[in-house]
């Protein structure tokens, strides 16, 4: 192989700044580059050589900052290799290509630092060509990313380039964007029309609020919000319901540039680019660009609400004039002047005031709801910028006017906190919030930063998962994560996750089974105490499910298809298509499997924590009403089995069908969760609640009795009843199209086919897998799978996780990469209303259960099933799991599996399955690694390897 | 673009086709309704000039009407030429001129800021779109607005339908219907067509369908209120005044524009026509346009 690295320093990208550079680097070299090729010429030295040593020493630096490099050599990876055992550790070697000999071979390093072969495709043969199809070109990079480093000047030369590199990016300090591409989400430029999914897509939040990546200092398109998770006022619908409220608006900034605002439609942007740091939580901008009078100046910032300290809100400033020394005013602004998306103004009133440390904005809503938010600006150096911040209180804002005096060439610093608190929190919220803000004034700006960026360091050692060899997936997880992770607030439940997380106003914030069907695995096997508190949510809200059973007629508990605050129904009676109809919605009537779906999600809680205090508690009682529920809300027939007539299933195609096989599945394992509850650990509770030895019988024979819609012959399972005699409609032959499928055939024809929305039966197979026989699994799935239209985004993401399980390699890989692109792939047109948040979470799974083949044995808890399938592609999947109290981390390889017990006081089981189907186990010691090697069809006995 | 080249360009953009005379910012820009008149079809004229009315009323805007013959006629004639009444042209600031007639009339709107130019098709004539050949080529050559008016058709502008096909190109060209639509009262329907089989759209920023529907009750309503801001309001520079309601076709772009036009019962049909005859949108465009049975605005965009 011929490595065509051999050019010099590229060209600089068109567009850049010339002229004026605020750094003493050479003008080229003053960017962040994230891709490296470099020529590593050892002529004339040794790879051991001091120099060498220096080099590679910086090499590793950078790749622990997150770029991916390709060291050119002639030299063999035997003589190079000792080098870089010396000078680069084990974690960041994974981002490193070496090609060796020449560029004869290519290698890369896997998770425990050691060579692996690369094998590039024929036609990309050259290593640069190997790192644009491999990272740049997935990821979206621009070519101004990616530097070519020639072999002139030798070893010094190149350690002078990679220095220059490592000294920008401390310059930079927060505002440097990062390295890592698949830590990032960008977005160029400003487009009008993609405006509204672009503040989606980069939202900042922490679980306590979540605020929309609007521009700060706003656009004729923006649309800002900060959404107070949990907090619920009414609508301005015809039929008011319950929204999110929208708090004012803490991240507002007006930039004036010699009396001229700066901003995207008023500025001739050169440069202007908004990154999500998904790694550090941080949204970052930089605009560079030059106003009507012709002052060039480069603006950056840096968003952030903390993880550490979810009251703390933090920006930070960097201006820094291009052509001309002048004044520069900042507008730092809380405003009131907030709606939601219906239209309805939240806030009864406001009162600015004079606080100790800065302004204060102290609302109140119409429902009660105290809020105070107080801001404070500061020069980030006072002594060397001359800057004068002025107080303005409005009506409804509270304001902060700094007049900087900027000098040419020179970055001007301001950092901005902003505290928040809300009579939620408890007793005077104006007295907490500027009780915060004096704490926040006596710690530096860095050291909050730094604590933020410390928590989610935290959480993503917890989460974060590895995919080499599919980047485009491996970040659509991040991404995946990071909201996942920025939108649970671990320690309250008062607070679900709405269908769009914190970042849009569609759904209004409204909790459905997403959470527990889709998001609370996650959470499980990351964020134990996350999951715990979703699911007491819907402990606290469970008089409202007893509420809606008994409007409707049943005992026990009915959970609202759409939960806000209280835990009442909230879906609307009827709506308009978009067709013109007036169509009634009856999810709020018939779809009740989410009872059976909390259940089942606090019963696999306690099997994947040990978490047993649960079952005797909050969990026992939820399980226990939605039991009663159960019996209430079917009958024995004549053939002596128990029928549940008028539901919905998960295919919200087909309403008001009786015997849905979801529903009656789901409803047996909640009725025999509830036997075993109230016969064991949460007996007690049953007795307070009334239950007999007689109602546990009652249940059991009910769940003994359920109808459950399998065909003897086939093994298949018919979707609700009738659905066999349906009309078979190939929904492939309608692909690709520009309207979902229902719109498409209408509504008449859609109700009378087999045409499924979403998965159904599917969706069951992936929530009880060993309920079915391996061939029930693969039928089902064959026969459902070509019925689906996708028309949910809860689909895909399931269909990719049992379609890895059965080894359908394509048709996974397919439904991976769907998923991946919900939100990312920008094809949906309904990102602009929030990410898709169940979406994201069945991403998750589709990995970790599909790909990586995790799950818990049924009949020991203790036990973890390992059965990975990597799909074409994929080189090794690594993703950390909290079982029962042990952490693991899992590695899958093409031809093994590793499994590390990082953390846990007791041996966990390993389990993988033989070729000949028998199954090796192993108990796997903490502090301990094992290896189960692959042959054939199946895997050899687990050896103890060296963690 | 350097400010300079941006101020250069607004300035000609400006400049072109403007009024002589002295230049005041404080002058309300003036733009001409025109009505194209045809000796070839009198009932064309005549629904010409009714509509011509009311859009002038509308607007606030006096109508002139251009009439074009091989040989000069004196403008005393005209409605005897034209087979109408004689106070059918009272009020009419009339411009009579020799040679040919799509050619003065595309002079005319170059020569002066033109609103819109309406035009009567020709009832015997379905040559030419099925709009007779002075329609269609004045469609065909004319950078202005075009109003094609049929003799039977209902003249009124409460209700105006348009349709997008989910491209920002395509939604750029709108202002002239939402301007229309804020000076005469009328709402807009906006309908999303697009062939039901066929991949996403290329083009940045453009939004079809939603691929997933999760909840129907708060996804149309959010993709609705998306899509009219994104291509209503944002490109296509409609005042946020106007009220609109958001419709999703799902069958063939031409049938069901002309379905909704039909069902909604609207009184002017908006098509947005990228001048090409020979692609997808240049076969719906020609198709409602043969087939529309109310009046049709066509807008060039790109």
């Amino acid at each position: 192989m011929t490595s065509t690295a051999s050019a010099e320093i590229r060209e600089p990208a068109s567009g850049r700044s010339s002229g004026f550079v605020t750094t003493s680097l050479r003008p080229e070299l003053d960017h962040v580059f994230r891709v490296f090729v470099l020529s590593f010429d050892l002529r004339g030295t040794s790879a051991q050589a001091p120099e060498s040593t220096q080099t590679l020493g910086l090499v590793g630096t950078l790749l622990g900052r997150g770029a991916r490099v390709a060291i050119v050599t002639d030299a063999s990876l035997e003589a190079l290799a000792p080098a870089i055992d010396t000078a680069i550790a084990d974690e960041p070697r994974k981002r490193l290509y070496v090609a060796t000999d020449g560029g004869a071979h290519l290698f890369g390093f896997d998770h425990r630092g050691r060579p692996v072969g690369v094998v590039p495709a024929a036609d990309h043969g050259d290593v640069l060509s190997f790192m644009m199809r491999e990272i740049a070109q997935p990821l979206g990079l621009a070519p101004e990313d990616v530097l070519v480093v020639g072999e002139a000047g030798g070893l010094p030369a190149l350690a002078e380039i990679l220095e220059q590199q490592l000294a920008l990016e401390a310059q930079l300090g927060p505002f440097a964007p990062p390295r890592d591409p698949a830590w990032m989400v960008v977005e160029s430029g400003f487009d009008v029309a993609r405006e509204h999914e672009i503040e989606s897509l980069l939202t900042i939040a922490n679980g306590y609020l979540g605020m929309r990546g609007s521009l700060a200092e706003g656009s004729s398109v923006s649309r800002p919000a900060t959404f107070l998770a949990g907090a619920f006022e009414l609508s301005s619908d015809v039929s008011p319901v319950p929204e999110l409220v929208i708090a004012p608006d803490w991240g507002r900034l007006r930039f004036m540039v010699e009396g001229e605002p700066f901003g995207v439609e008023t500025t001739t942007m050169e440069r202007h680019h908004r990154t999500l740091d998904m790694r550090r939580g941080l949204l970052l901008r930089e605009g560079l660009g030059t106003g009507p009078g012709g002052h060039a100046t480069r603006i950056r910032t840096a968003h952030l609400a903390s993880l550490s300290n979810r009251h703390l809100l933090l920006e930070a400033v960097e201006i820094a004039p291009q052509n001309f020394s002048g004044t520069v005013l900042i507008d730092a602004v809380l405003s009131g002047d907030v709606k939601s998306g219906s239209g309805a103004s939240h806030w009864a009133g406001f009162e600015p005031r004079q606080g100790l440390v800065g302004p204060i904005l102290v609302g109140k809503t119409h429902g009660g709801l105290e809020l105070a938010l107080a801001s404070r600006t500061t020069a980030a150096d006072p002594g060397a910028l001359e800057m004068r911040c002025e107080r303005e209180l409005g009506p409804v804002s509270a304001m902060e006017r700094c007049t900087l005096h900027v000098r040419l060439g020179e970055p001007s610093v301001l950092h901005r906190v902003v505290g928040l608190f809300t009579s939620r929190d408890g007793t005077a919220p104006v007295q907490r919030v500027e009780l915060l803000e004096r704490e926040a004034a006596a710690t530096s700006f860095d050291a909050l930063l730094g604590e933020h960026v410390a928590a989610w360091q935290t959480r993503w050692k917890q989460s974060d998962v590895e995919i080499d060899g599919a980047p485009r997936i491996e970040r659509a997880l991040r991404f995946a994560l990071y909201h996942l992770i920025a939108t649970v607030q671990p320690n309250d439940p008062r607070c679900s996750i709405g269908a769009r997380a914190l970042s849009g106003e569609a759904y209004r914030g409204h909790v459905f089974w997403d959470t527990e069907i889709f998001m609370v695995p996650f959470y499980v096997h990351t964020w134990p105490e996350a999951a715990r508190t979703l699911l007491l949510y819907r402990h606290l809200t469970i008089d409202g499910a007893r509420r809606k059973a008994k409007k409707l007629g049943y005992a026990g508990a009915l959970y609202a298809w759409e939960s806000a605050d209280t835990g009442d129904e909230t879906t609307p009676e009827f709506v308009r298509s978009p067709v013109g109809e007036i169509v009634p919605i009856l999810s709020g009537l018939e779809e009740h499997h989410i009872s059976a779906d909390v259940a089942y999600a606090v019963w696999a809680y306690a099997q994947s924590t040990g978490d047993e205090r649960i079952l005797r508690e909050e969990g026992a009682e939820i399980i226990i009403e939605t039991a009663r529920f159960w019996v209430s809300r079917g009958s024995v027939k004549v053939d002596g089995k128990f029928h549940i007539d008028r539901v919905i299933g998960p295919d919200e195609y087909h309403e008001s069908v009786d015997d849905s096989a979801f529903t009656n599945w789901m409803a047996r394992q909640n009725l025999r969760y509830a036997v075993a509850i109230a016969r064991g650990v949460g007996s007690t509770k049953a007795a307070s609640l009334g239950v007999t030895p007689e109602e546990v019988n009652h249940w059991e024979e009910i769940a003994g009795r359920m109808y459950l819609g399998e065909d003897p012959r086939t093994g298949l399972l018919e979707q609700h009843k009738g659905f066999f005699d349906l009309e078979f409609v190939d929904v492939a032959a309608f692909s690709p199209r520009t309207v979902p499928i229902d719109v498409l055939l209408g509504r008449e024809r859609t109700r009378h086919s087999q045409v499924v929305k979403q998965a159904d039966v599917v969706q069951l197979l992936a929530l009880l897998w060993d309920e079915f026989s391996p061939s029930a699994r693969k039928q089902n799935f064959l026969y459902y799978e070509p019925r689906t239209a996708h028309g949910s985004s809860l689909s895909p993401g399931i269909h990719a996780l049992v379609a890895a399980r059965l080894g359908l390699l394509e048709t996974a890989t397919r439904y991976l990469e769907q998923t991946a692109s919900i939100d990312l792939g920008n094809n949906m047109g309904n990102a602009a209303g929030g990410v898709h948040a169940a979406g994201l979470g069945s991403l998750w799974q589709a990995v970790a259960f599909g790909v990586a083949g995790l799950r818990t044995a049924p009949e020991d808890p203790e036990t973890l099933i390992v059965a990975p399938t990597l799909l074409p592609g994929m080189r090794r999947v690594s993703l950390p799991m909290q079982l029962r109290g042990r952490s693991l981390m899992v590695h899958a390889l093409p031809g093994a599996v590793e499994v590390h017990v990082t953390g846990g006081t007791a041996p966990i089981g390993l389990a993988v399955e033989s070729a000949a189907g028998t199954t090796h186990k192993v108990r796997a010691e903490p502090g301990r690694a094992y290896v189960a090697r692959r042959e054939e069809e199946g895997f050899l006995a687990w050896e103890e390897i060296k963690p | 673009m350097k400010p300079a080249d941006l101020a250069e360009a607004m300035s000609h953009g400006v400049e072109r086709g403007a009024e002589e005379g002295p230049r005041s910012e404080a002058r309300p820009k003036r733009q001409r309704v025109l009505v194209a008149l045809n000796s070839a079809d009198a009932a064309a004229s005549h629904a010409a000039i009714a509509m011509g009315r009311l859009v002038a009323r509308t607007l606030h805007e006096p109508l002139h009407g251009i009439f074009v013959s091989e040989t000069k006629v004196a403008p005393g004639e005209l409605s005897r030429l034209l087979g109408l009444s004689p106070h059918a042209l009272d009020g009419v600031v009339l411009d009579v001129e020799a040679g040919d007639p799509v050619e003065r009339i595309v002079a005319f709107t170059e020569a002066h800021p033109t609103a819109f130019v309406i035009v009567g098709a020709e009832n015997r004539e379905r040559g030419g779109l099925g709009v007779g050949e002075l329609a269609a080529h004045t469609i065909e050559r004319s950078h202005a607005p075009v109003i094609v008016v049929r003799p039977e058709e209902r003249v009124s502008l409460a209700r105006i339908l348009v349709p997008l096909d989910g491209t920002p190109s395509t939604a750029s060209a709108l202002e002239p219907a939402g301007d229309l639509a804020r000076r005469a009262g009328a709402s807009l329907d906006i309908v999303l067509v697009g062939e039901a089989q066929h991949g996403p759209h290329l083009e940045p920023g453009a939004m079809g369908a939603p691929q997933y529907v999760d909840q129907p009750h708060h996804e149309w309503p959010a993709f609705s209120a998306e899509f009219v801001h994104r291509f209503l309001k944002t490109i296509g520079h409609c005042p946020e005044a106007v009220p609109t309601r958001f419709f999703l076709g799902a069958g063939a772009p031409a049938d069901e524009i002309l379905r909704f036009a039909d069902t909604l019962g609207v009184d002017l049909t908006v098509l947005v026509w990228h001048g090409l005859r020979s692609e997808e949108h240049g076969a719906v465009f020609e198709r409602v346009l043969r087939k529309a049975t109310c009046p049709v605005l066509v807008l060039r965009c790109c």
